[in-house]
């Protein structure tokens, strides 16, 4: 490269980082661009717009091509949720693509007994492996509906997740069809349901540049959200007052940040939350009015035991998830127990420490947001904890608007947009609808053209994740397909369902499909493997923490014979619906006629197209108002579905990116960021929504439309213990998680060598007194062991973390150290998701 | 060579004495400083592998908060120009 050009690009690169950065001066200019070659440019020919990969962040990544090569990436300035920044696994947002194992044939087991690792496949064509899983599929189907089951993901683009529930709800009349989502934003789902009745954050990243005070409920932002943080970070740095409150159970880069850390002893936040609710009752400091005007007071069943056992659901846990009214003063007097002294004693947080951060949310005058992920979701009370933070800013009425606002944080980069909004879960359907419900079936038969009353064989919801792969493990489930997931790493006491117990057989002798990119830990369970294409090889679309629709350009080819798994969907739904009628006609026509082409008797080649017109159907369900059918019409305003309003599909390529719902404002789509409050459109407020569903001009502009009554619950719930506890045979407590360079199971980050190398393999971090108790250097190779399993791994006294006493910590992403074989499967009774965080183990010399 | 800018954010007053280390990574150059916590540079290398480890580097320097990218230029990179493209 000669150096007048490598200048202009260094030129180049100052003035865009600058710019994103937010820099008062414009430009700074290398040494030698006077230099330069006049009219050379730096410019590709064009730049195609995408969202990254990785997490739920969502950050708009532009793909530079010249002359048919991607030469050049940069955040995207237009993204509205990134503007301009990405982390530094953006480097290698594209060079994932890359991997020298790429899959790039499908695969067709040979040797079953050689199950559980990569041999014993051999490679096949593509109608010789669809053939094979459609028939697997239908005879199953045929023998036991209740014997199949879809494992989709937040990782599936949105169309690919509606496509996935089209199949199974309406195609196979099936229910057993869970997104990986369940472990990671259930209890957030659950906690948004049982309090608000619409599942959604109502704020926005714009409330990190606003708020006073920050609190991280167990999240580690700094490594998992690094471009979040570095915006809370900035309004920290360039406020002075603006404080940080880090609620952890261990040390991390974030509490570096903070100005007070909270380290409690797992499962006792929900203890600290009480106790900060109770503080503001007993000095008055809620919001009389907006308690009177908005609010309504609510208790639920209690003493739920944990879901140790196989029929939990149907026996102690049976009615985990009701509720029913009660007063204000009923709600006072139970949360009176929570003193900021019971609080201590069951956290071992300060008093003083709580009460602190109880003054932040008594200040009528500071604007608080907290923000969460897995350390609140991923906990057998994870609904109840999302339920107790709702409470806090509900009854100082710091919600809603800019800078105030309950926030909850998603890991995978469309945990909200495909498998919440479109329903890829066994209880729901789109936007917000579910099973159970009549009107609900009824407004999908609508839109799906199916009969009235065709989906009534789906009133009952299915398995949810853990229950699909304990019944796999016994043998009741018999077909799986797992889509965009690694289940084989990231399922919770893994022994189980790696078939090596007792009761997990049943995955060794069932029928395992498994679409992917890499072989996993998953693809060596598999019978059959089907490659697919990943990220910019098709076009897609993502859906992002804050209610953001971004879609990404297709930039390159697939390798190999690498499909798009709506390709390989809707070609399985080809075979196994075939002969099937829906009315008069065939059930495939009804389904997914309209992205067939029939003379090729094959799906539509122009992806665009195909995804263009699955939207311009999926959208119909938040946009009754723009269809002819009258019953759709008024259904679907009783049931306020344009309350989570779409826009048409191109217009998301115009604006990279649009948080719904998404309003047409003289002519123009205009996103909402901050629900439920009523003021201009244009300045991201909720102003169609109130007006349309709402009363005009309540208290603080706000109309919690989407609620009962149009009031959101506080609801009383207690603090109760983990399922296992720390004891003389396993002293310490587990807490599992990830590290900034690997994303999720390292699938994908540690194909990229340097990736991998930053971080090799996993580790365990031990408090140094603990080590030193038990003999352990750093460096040394321990076990660490619980009653499901052990594994062999480095502690360390000097990570990243710094655990307190008493607790491990070990990140998941490695495969050679599979910590999953040592946690446990125990669930939150209501939201079903299983608690990674904390299990009892214990630690020695290997 | 790949060229990319790199914005990082330091600790408040933490800015000139981080970037002060930062110039000296070989490969490295600080363009810009404001307000003593916002540090603009480009790094210059062979490849995306070194430019990813050039940035690693930078995490353990007293002071550095976040580091973000912001552009990174790739066009002599050989994983990238392996690749096909649709247009």
């Amino acid at each position: 490269m000669e150096l007048t050009r490598r200048t202009l690009l260094k030129a180049t690169a100052i003035s865009m980082t600058m710019a994103v950065a937010g820099c008062k001066k414009k430009e700074s200019k290398p040494a030698g661009t006077e230099v330069a070659i006049a009219g050379e440019s730096t410019e590709p020919d064009e730049w195609k717009s995408t969202v990254c990969r990785f997490c739920g962040t969502g950050c708009g990544v532009l793909v530079g091509i010249k002359d048919g090569k991607v030469v050049a990436t940069k955040g995207d300035p237009d993204n509205r949720s990134s503007r301009g920044l990405n982390c530094i696994k953006g480097f290698y947002v594209g060079k994932i693509l890359f991997g020298k194992d790429r899959l790039t044939k499908p695969l067709i087991r040979e040797d079953k007994s050689k199950k559980g690792t990569m041999e014993g496949f051999r490679e096949a064509s593509w109608d010789e492996a669809l053939d094979l899983v459609a028939k697997k599929l239908k005879e199953n189907y045929d023998k036991d509906p209740k014997s199949i089951a879809f494992w989709g993901s937040g990782q599936q683009t949105i169309m690919d997740g509606y496509v996935s529930v089209k199949l199974w709800k309406a195609g196979l009349l099936n229910n057993n069809i869970d997104p990986n989502a369940r472990l990671c934003m259930a209890s957030a789902v659950t906690g948004f349901m049982s309090t608000f009745q619409s599942d959604e954050p109502m704020g926005s990243y714009k409330d990190l540049d606003e708020a006073d005070v920050f609190v991280t409920w167990g999240a580690n932002m700094a490594e998992m959200h690094p471009v979040l943080f570095s915006r809370l970070t900035a309004r920290k740095l360039a406020n002075p007052g603006v404080k940080l409150y880090d609620i952890t159970t261990r040390h991390s880069r974030t509490s570096e940040v903070a100005d007070s850390v909270l380290v409690f002893r797992p499962q006792s936040d929900l203890a600290i939350a009480n106790a900060i609710a109770n503080y503001l009752i007993q000095n008055k400091k809620y919001d009389q009015k907006f308690i009177d005007e908005h609010l309504q007071f609510k208790a639920g069943t209690e003493n739920l035991g944990h879901s140790f056992k196989d029929d939990y659901d149907v026996t102690e846990g049976k009615d985990a998830d009701k509720v029913w009214t009660i007063t204000f003063e009923e709600y006072k007097q139970s949360v009176s127990t929570y003193t900021f002294e019971k609080a201590a004693e069951i956290s071992g947080v300060p008093a003083a420490d709580i009460e602190s951060l109880a003054k932040e949310f008594a200040d009528p005058n500071k604007k608080i947001m907290s923000l969460w992920t897995m350390g609140m979701n991923q906990h057998t009370r994870g609904t109840w904890i999302n339920n107790l933070v709702y409470n806090i800013h509900l009854l100082t009425g710091k919600i809603s608007k800019p800078g105030n606002g309950p926030f909850s944080l998603t890991g995978q980069p469309s945990a909200c947009g495909t498998a919440r909004e479109v329903g890829v879960f066994s209880h729901r359907l789109p936007s917000d609808m579910v099973v159970s419900n009549p009107e609900h079936r009824r407004y999908t038969e609508m839109i799906w053209n199916l009969p009235a009353g065709y989906l009534d064989p789906i009133e009952k919801p299915g398995f949810h994740t853990v229950k699909m792969f304990r019944e796999l493990g016994k043998g009741n489930v018999k077909f799986l397909w797992s889509m965009s997931n690694n289940w084989g790493q990231t399922m919770p006491k893994l022994n189980r369902y790696r078939g090596k117990d007792a009761d997990g057989k049943g995955v060794l002798d069932g029928f395992i499909v498994v679409s992917e990119v890499y072989p996993t830990k998953s693809t060596e369970m598999a019978d059959v493997v089907f490659p697919a294409a990943m990220w910019v090889e098709r076009e897609g679309q993502f859906g992002n923490a804050e209610r953001r629709t971004s879609v990404f350009e297709k930039c390159t080819e697939p390798p190999g014979e690498a499909k798009w798994d709506i390709w390989t969907l809707v070609q399985v739904a080809k075979r196994v619906l075939d002969g099937k009628m829906i009315g008069n006609k065939a059930a495939f026509d009804v389904l997914f006629g309209n992205i067939w082409d029939y003379d090729k008797n094959d799906l539509l080649e122009d992806g665009h197209e195909v995804n263009s017109r699955l939207w311009a159907e999926y959208r119909s369900f938040t946009n009754p108002h723009e269809s002819t059918n009258k019953e759709i019409q008024e259904l679907g305003k009783k049931l306020k579905l344009k309350a989570k309003q779409m826009a048409p599909y191109e217009e998301y390529f115009k604006q990279h990116g649009i948080c719904w719902p998404v309003r047409e404002v003289n002519g123009k789509w205009v996103e909402t960021n901050w629900r439920y409050v009523h003021g201009k459109q244009e300045e991201g407020y909720d102003q169609y929504g109130v007006e349309e569903f709402g009363t005009v001009g309540k208290y603080k502009d706000i109309d919690f439309y989407k609620s009962d009554d149009h009031r959101p619950s506080v609801i009383f719930r207690p603090f109760e213990d983990a399922a296992e506890i720390p004891d003389a045979d396993y002293p310490f407590w587990l807490c599992t998680g990830r590290v900034l360079e690997h994303w999720h199971s390292g699938s994908m980050t540690r194909r990229v060598p340097e990736l991998h190398r930053a971080v090799p393999e996993a580790f365990c971090e031990v408090h140094p007194e603990d080590a030193k108790a038990l003999g352990i250097q750093n460096g040394d190779l321990v076990k660490v062991i619980s009653r499901r399993g052990e594994v062999e791994v480095k502690a360390t006294t000097k990570g990243r973390g710094n655990p307190p006493k008493g607790l491990l910590y070990v990140p998941f992403f490695a495969e050679e150290t599979l910590i999953n074989l040592v946690t446990l499967d125990c669930y939150c009774p209501i939201s079903k998701q299983p608690d990674y965080k904390k299990c009892a183990v214990k630690i020695v010399k290997a | 060579m790949v060229v990319s800018g790199i914005y990082i954010e330091t600790i408040p007053g933490g800015a000139n004495k981080a970037a002060a280390l930062l110039n000296e990574i070989n490969g490295v150059e600080v363009h810009h400083i404001e307000d003593n916590y916002k540090i603009i540079l480009t790094i210059e290398a062979e490849t995306i592998n070194k430019s990813y480890e050039i940035a690693e580097t930078f995490k353990p320097i007293d002071g550095v908060l976040t580091i973000c990218l912001a552009y990174s230029n790739f066009e002599e990179e050989p994983a990238y120009q392996e690749a096909g493209v649709v247009r």
